[in-house]
């Protein structure tokens, strides 16, 4: 008997079936297992997730009103109208004002934010503070923010007097060049507080020897901010961008509760355009058309943000 | 071993599966029935309570129907109710818009044709509130409630002041340079919303013009482009702002904000419809008058229109109980109901003789009364009258008048352009 066909001791083959190893029939066994735990996750993204996908699909080519069972086929007369809509541009202008100001102030913001609160002792209240607006219901949220920009009584007005900037008092959600920017400012304070937590987990992961160092060698807070700690979480940041900017094209429930995309279309966006398209003018077809749109933009920037945050992980790892 | 794991992970797919299956609900053909009804919810207990023992009182009256109800609040109501009917899985009767908004609805087939039923049970209603439920000759609903837009005034403040009550316009310009000696202000109007900015369009349009007049420019016999439909917009939209009769940037405020400001008299008038008569009686600390809006030169004229409807769906499984609960519905019993515990009017005469109500909603009836036997005249109110589509562009284009994004002629050129895309 030659040593290659050696058998391995019954202790070595006991130690792999526990480990998952096995035999190919132990390995099959699993694997069936698995799959067929998996099914129930997989049936409801089919159910949920392709299912409408697919039948969203469907509809834009349709001139569907919502009732009847045969909706006409129209081919990509939905398509052509929407490149030809100037509603189309006005709501994607604001959805890139919110993808731009929205992503970096509040990136931004969370940011310092977490890095204060992990480097001050006793701050861990703040953490809760912070975050509590995110656990508020979106109504809830709408009808103080209403209050807070109230023209006569509102406390942002009031708050303006009092330090002698009563000029800049006025009616915020009523005021076209200023509506979106009171709606963003309302989800910028919603969103700030999760994205603190996730970046204060990640400061978890930070080298705390090496941001005493550098604070003993005279490296000011911006610093070892830049220098030290970014970079030791920049793939916590990019996965917390990726997520805020996706956010910010399909953003539809705090600009509905606020102003609608009011006053007018001043601060419409892509998805209160579709809602109103599609439910308030029984045009199903036009309005899936328009929420398709988003998922057209969404998808390659999604891509983007998770090549840059493979390579940044990569490189973190000094790969 | 290898079987027990495969059990029980079908065990585990059966059971989540077993969490997604829904109720297959009631099903009789004969006999004892049970309907869904869908209809607006109020957040007022007291209502809640009315209107389960108005419901309870028809059950007792009909042993063997019972009325399964599901209350949505009113902005909810539209989608719920067209999903639901797109899912094939509607209530059998519904509170539904009125005009084009339920045409829409009979149009494509959703619909039960009422005739028989108006026939049979001989219902009656002010014609032209049947007309507002009826579509290519057929009658397809019951009317529920009519609602009539004005101008209600604070009549305590207007004394003090020394102020008559508003003839027309014209007589604004005195009228604030009291106002703005005393801090108060003359208009309420909270247009966040932009629903509200259209009724006042409705009002200007009809007050300034006449009933005939917004008559052909809904049929479209009148573009809307014409001048007078347009200065109609400028009153409104731009002078009434210029000249500072708002009180509060109507643009930032809501609906309920402007109610508040009108009850805390900080604007002694608040152009709005009856369905505030209640909620005006309840909070406001005065004594309240309602008058047609005012013309520019004219006292004006009432602008009415259903707030609502009742609908059958066609795919109803109990077309006799659901005639017979509509019966109910458009009796003089629960007309009284309206009345006395809503604070609504309905489509038909009752006698309200016996009554204890406000002296604001005697107002109102008289009013409606008046205008319903013809000897008032009343105009349409726009959004009950026009498609979707023009009253998207009316909402949306007000604000943007009221902002000065655009000018009322441009509001006029998307309205018409609106009408021609319906």
């Amino acid at each position: 008997m030659s040593a290659y066909t050696t058998r391995e001791p019954k202790s070595r083959r006991k130690q792999k079936a526990h480990l998952g190893g096995g035999t190919s029939g132990q390995r099959r066994e699993q694997a069936t297992l698995g799959a067929l735990l998996a099914l129930p996750a997989v049936a409801m993204i089919v159910v949920f997730v392709l299912t409408p996908l697919v039948s969203a699909i469907y509809y834009s080519f349709t001139d569907y009103s919502g009732f009847g069972a045969s909706p006409a086929f129209v081919g990509l007369d939905n398509y052509v109208r929407m490149f030809t809509d100037r509603y189309v541009g006005l709501a994607l202008r604001n959805n890139f004002i919110w993808i731009i100001l929205g992503t970096s102030i509040s990136l931004v913001a969370a940011f310092i934010l977490a890095v204060v609160i992990w480097s001050t002792k006793g701050a861990k209240i703040y953490r809760l503070m912070f975050f509590l607006p995110f656990v508020l219901p979106a109504v809830v949220v709408g009808i103080v923010w209403t209050w807070i920009y109230d023209p006569q009584d509102g406390m942002l007005n009031r708050a303006l007097e009092v330090v002698g900037l009563g000029s800049l008092a006025r009616g915020w959600l009523g005021d076209p060049d200023f509506a979106l920017l009171a709606v963003l400012l309302t989800a910028i304070w919603t969103a700030t507080g999760v994205s603190m937590v996730i970046f204060l987990a990640a400061l978890g992961d930070v080298d705390v020897e090496l941001v005493e160092a550098a604070k003993l060698d005279g490296a000011g807070f911006m610093r070892r901010l830049w220098s030290i700690i970014l970079p030791q979480t920049i793939s916590v940041v990019v996965m917390v961008a990726t997520l805020t900017l996706l956010g910010g094209f399909s953003v539809f429930e705090i600009v509905f509760i606020l102003t609608n995309g009011g006053p007018g279309r001043a601060s419409e966006v892509l998805a209160t355009y579709s809602f109103r398209t599609a439910f308030g003018l029984n045009k199903i077809g036009y309005g899936t058309t328009l929420a398709l749109l988003v998922t057209i933009l969404s998808v390659p920037t999604a891509l983007l943000m998770n090549w840059i945050q493979r390579k940044t992980s990569l490189e973190k790892m000094g790969a | 071993m290898k079987k027990r794991r495969v059990i029980a992970a079908l065990a585990a797919l059966t059971l989540s599966m077993t969490a997604c299956s829904s109720n297959t609900g009631n099903e009789t053909s004969e006999g004892p029935a049970t309907i869904r009804y869908l209809t607006v919810a109020t957040d007022d207990s007291t209502q809640l309570e009315a209107f389960n023992a108005d419901i309870a009182r028809f059950e007792a009256a009909n042993p063997d129907i019972k009325v399964d109800v599901d209350q949505v609040p009113y902005e909810q109501l539209r989608n719920l109710l067209e999903t639901q009917l797109r899912s094939g899985d509607g209530p059998d009767v519904f509170r539904y818009e009125t005009g084009p908004q339920a045409q829409s609805l009979a149009d494509s087939g959703m619909l039960l044709d009422l005739g028989p039923f108006y026939e049979k049970y001989g219902w009656k209603m002010y014609d032209w509130a049947r007309a507002q439920v009826t579509f290519n000759d057929t009658t397809y609903g019951i009317p529920n409630e009519v609602e009539m837009l004005g101008m209600f005034y604070n009549k305590d403040k207007l004394s003090e002041l020394g102020l008559e009550v508003p003839s027309s316009f014209a007589d604004f310009p005195a009228y604030k340079k009291v106002t703005d000696k005393n801090g108060l202000s003359l208009l309420a109007l909270g247009n966040l919303d932009g629903w509200p900015g259209g009724q006042m369009v409705s009002m200007s349009i009809s007050s300034n013009n006449g009933a005939d007049y917004m008559r052909s420019l809904i049929a479209g016999d009148v573009a809307w482009t014409d001048q007078r439909a347009v200065d109609a917009i400028q009153q409104v939209g731009v002078d009434f702002l210029k000249q500072g009769y708002y009180a509060s940037d109507p643009s930032s405020i809501d609906y309920d904000r402007a109610a508040s400001l009108f009850y805390s008299e900080k604007a002694i008038m608040y152009p709005t419809g009856t369905w505030q008569v209640g909620a005006i009686e309840r909070n406001a600390k005065f004594d309240v008058g309602f008058v047609p809006f005012p013309g520019m030169n004219a006292p004006g004229t009432f602008t009415a229109g259903l707030g609502s409807g009742v609908y059958a769906a066609a795919t109803t499984k109990h077309p006799e109980a659901v005639g017979r609960f509509l019966d109910y519905l458009n009796s003089n019993d629960h007309g009284l109901w309206q009345v006395e515990t809503m604070t609504q009017l309905p489509a038909y005469e009752v006698d309200t003789s016996g009554s204890d109500l406000g002296a604001l909603f005697k107002t109102v009836i008289t009013a409606m009364g008046e205008a319903s036997a013809g000897q008032a005249d009343f105009a349409p109110s726009l959004d009950v009258s026009v498609p979707d589509t023009v009253v998207q562009a009316l909402w949306t284009g007000f604000q943007e008048v009221l902002t000065g994004q655009i000018n009322p002629d441009q509001l006029a050129s998307d309205l018409q352009k609106a009408q021609a895309e319906k």
